[in-house]
């Protein structure tokens, strides 16, 4: 993204979230405040192993404040999109009907438990189409354009964030709305065990005793608009490859490592709060991690990693994590990274372990995923000039 | 500079011409696999690919074969398909189905993701720069190709691939574009 | 062992996607990965899966494993001592 594009600006106007620890970002963000962790032990969830920790919606309250009516065509993946599109318009004026509004989506495997046997017949229903089901979700919202879909593993929310920005510089719409959501279900939980790529215990991102992750399940959404400049702005952001393995992150970070030394660009790193990093508490990918930012001389600025208070949320974490961290800059804070005991990265790059203050004006989202792609988001805080 | 390719029917064009073709019964990974034959290509690790990462592979590896680039590093890999991963994620599921023969399979589970074949033209050819995966309905596709569209422009419109890919259940479907522009 | 060397060979071979090789072409003493066939991290957790799955031996720590597969020998015995 052409960072130094100042004709127009763009900001998170509006933002909502639904996850294991809130039905609000306003929830999400206290839960996070008195470090509540989500992740809970699931027995038999699959056959790999006996406990699973996951960091799961709850639906009965989620149910009470989410009324099913006109609903029934829609899976639980869709309706928790349409909740949080619904709480993000809220206290906005904007009518997602209009044909300047454009939507966004962001997920990994959409309505993937579609295909267990229960549901397939011969072939699995069209709603197993990510295209399909974001179109339908537009439909119900009765948005005229042809909406976009994005499916790049775990960096597809930073992505369609950024890609959201691009678009809105281009002139061609007033608002974007840019919706992440993924689910747990076996097919993912399962997979991940094949990988055994989980913690039996809430993760420890960038510990010395991580041990894997915990997959969670949610849905955030941020409506971006130009030039509100009270709020958080979307200053720049770029994704790149590792284009070493399709798995396993590259040993020397050299993606993530392109990724923020094009974002940083223009930006004085005295003026960097915090760096939210992807942090899944895999031994690989917090070390490469730790090494990228290293290499990009960002070892000294504060980093944490809110995977342990919800999990990894695939398709919705880069958008989630985008609003929280925008959130804590706004506020002048900085989350604590839940999990973190004892460093566990072999360089000295700075845990944020407790909760914090700055009022520095820049943070930095980052995200990595399965086929060595690479996302990087910076945010300026809103109402802030003169820099 | 702007070269094409269209894999379809067990049929190979460049810039609309016919370079490769074979019979058009036959089953689609061999025909990937004769494909790869044909273009003289030494990678042992084609063979692990999915059916769509190998579709991917082998249109990319067509157009990189049509120039001579050293440095492919700030190419751009901007790709859609509709069917997702569908083909690896209903083989996924295979191996989780019967719970008296429980093996979820880590080599199937890594290809449960569109994106994935995009990880591999990049590893092959050293790219590092932007990429994208879009989630597109067939019809959709000229849109995706429209380069005055802005929601699937590429960043720089300087070097990229842009490509619409499908597999499923045999049938697939690759039209990629290699473009420079100085 | 004999046997089970050379069937775990045709094992290997059609798990890990190992396109035109046979069984002669794999050295039971050579290394598995780095150099000698070149597998990576997802075919070592493939091997665990086979394991189980032909050998109904469970490998819970994935490090173990760096040892047990280092060659088509250890496996073979490893497999040898703990078959049910």
């Amino acid at each position: 993204m052409k960072s130094l594009d100042s004709l127009n600006t763009v900001h998170i106007a509006s933002d909502a979230i639904l996850n294991s620890i809130g039905l609000s970002t306003a929830e999400v963000y206290e839960s996070m405040k008195q470090l509540r962790s989500g992740s809970k032990a699931v027995s038999d969830y699959t056959l790999s192993e006996p406990i699973a920790m996951l960091s799961c919606i709850d639906k009965e309250r989620f149910y009470s404040i989410f009324s099913t009516q006109d609903m029934e065509l829609f899976s639980f993946f869709e309706q928790i999109q349409i909740y949080v599109i619904q709480e993000a318009l809220k206290n906005t004026a904007i009518d997602p009907s209009q044909s300047d509004v454009l939507f966004i989506f962001s997920t990994t495997k959409g309505n993937i438990d579609l295909i267990e046997p229960k549901y397939m017949l011969d072939e699995p229903t069209e709603k197993i189409f990510l295209w399909n089901s974001a179109k339908r979700i537009t439909t119900y919202f009765r948005n005229p354009n042809p909406c976009i879909t994005i499916s790049n593993a775990c960096i597809s929310g930073t992505q369609a964030i950024i890609r959201g920005a691009e678009i809105l510089k281009s002139g061609k719409y007033n608002h974007i709305i840019v919706i992440g959501a993924d689910c747990i279900s076996p097919f993912v939980v399962s997979g991940f065990q094949s990988f055994k790529a989980l913690s039996d215990e809430m993760c420890r991102p960038f510990d010395a005793y991580r041990k894997g992750l915990n997959i969670g399940e949610g849905a955030a959404a941020v409506i971006l608009s130009k030039n509100i400049h009270t709020k958080p702005q979307i200053w720049g952001g770029n994704v790149t490859n590792d284009a070493n393995h399709i798995s396993g992150p590259s040993r020397t970070g050299e993606g993530l490592y392109r990724g923020l030394q094009k974002t940083i660009q223009g930006i004085d790193l005295h003026e960097i709060s915090f760096i939210n990093a992807h942090g899944t508490a895999t031994p690989y990918n917090d070390e490469m991690e730790a090494i990228a930012l290293e290499r990009a001389g960002l070892q000294n600025i504060p980093v944490n990693s809110y995977k342990a208070y919800f999990g990894h949320t695939l398709g919705a974490a880069g958008i989630m994590e985008t609003i929280l961290s925008a959130r804590a800059l706004q506020n002048g804070e900085i989350l604590a990274s839940l999990g973190f005991e004892e460093m566990g990265v072999t360089t000295n790059i700075n845990i944020q372990g407790s909760f914090g203050k700055s009022n520095k004006p820049f943070c930095i989202k980052t995200a990595s995923g399965f086929g060595g792609c690479n996302g990087v988001l910076a945010i300026k805080k809103g109402g802030v000039y003169g820099i | 500079m702007e070269y094409k390719v269209v894999i379809s029917q067990n049929q190979v064009f460049i810039n609309n011409k016919l370079i490769f073709e074979t019979e058009f019964t036959q089953d689609s990974v061999v025909f990937f696999k004769d494909l790869f034959k044909f273009l003289n290509l030494n990678y042992i690790k084609f063979f692990k690919m999915d059916p769509l990462s190998k579709l991917g592979f082998l249109a990319s590896e067509l157009l990189f074969q049509q120039i001579e680039c050293e440095n492919k590093e700030d190419f751009e890999i901007i790709l859609a398909c509709s069917s997702s991963s569908l083909e690896s994620d209903i083989q996924f599921q295979s191996t989780i189905n019967d719970p008296n023969n429980y093996f979820p399979s880590p080599s199937v589970f890594v290809y449960t993701l569109p994106n994935i074949v995009i990880g591999e033209i990049a590893i092959r050819h050293k790219i590092m720069g932007n990429n994208c995966m879009y989630i597109i309905s067939p019809e959709e596709k000229d849109l995706f190709f429209d380069k005055n569209n802005a929601e699937y422009q590429t960043l720089d419109q300087k070097k990229y691939i842009k490509g619409y890919l499908d597999y499923y259940k045999n049938k697939y479907f690759a039209e990629f574009l290699l473009t420079i522009n100085k | 062992m004999e046997n089970l060397i050379l069937e775990l060979k045709e094992q290997i071979i059609e798990v890990l996607n190992l396109e035109g090789m046979t069984p002669e072409d794999i050295d039971e003493n050579a290394p598995l990965f780095g150099d000698g066939l070149g597998l990576d991290s997802i075919d070592a957790l493939e091997l665990i899966v086979l394991m189980e799955k032909n050998y109904g031996i469970k490998l819970d720590d994935p490090n173990k494993g760096r040892a047990i597969f280092a060659s088509v020998k250890t496996m073979a015995a490893y497999i040898q001592e703990h078959k049910k």
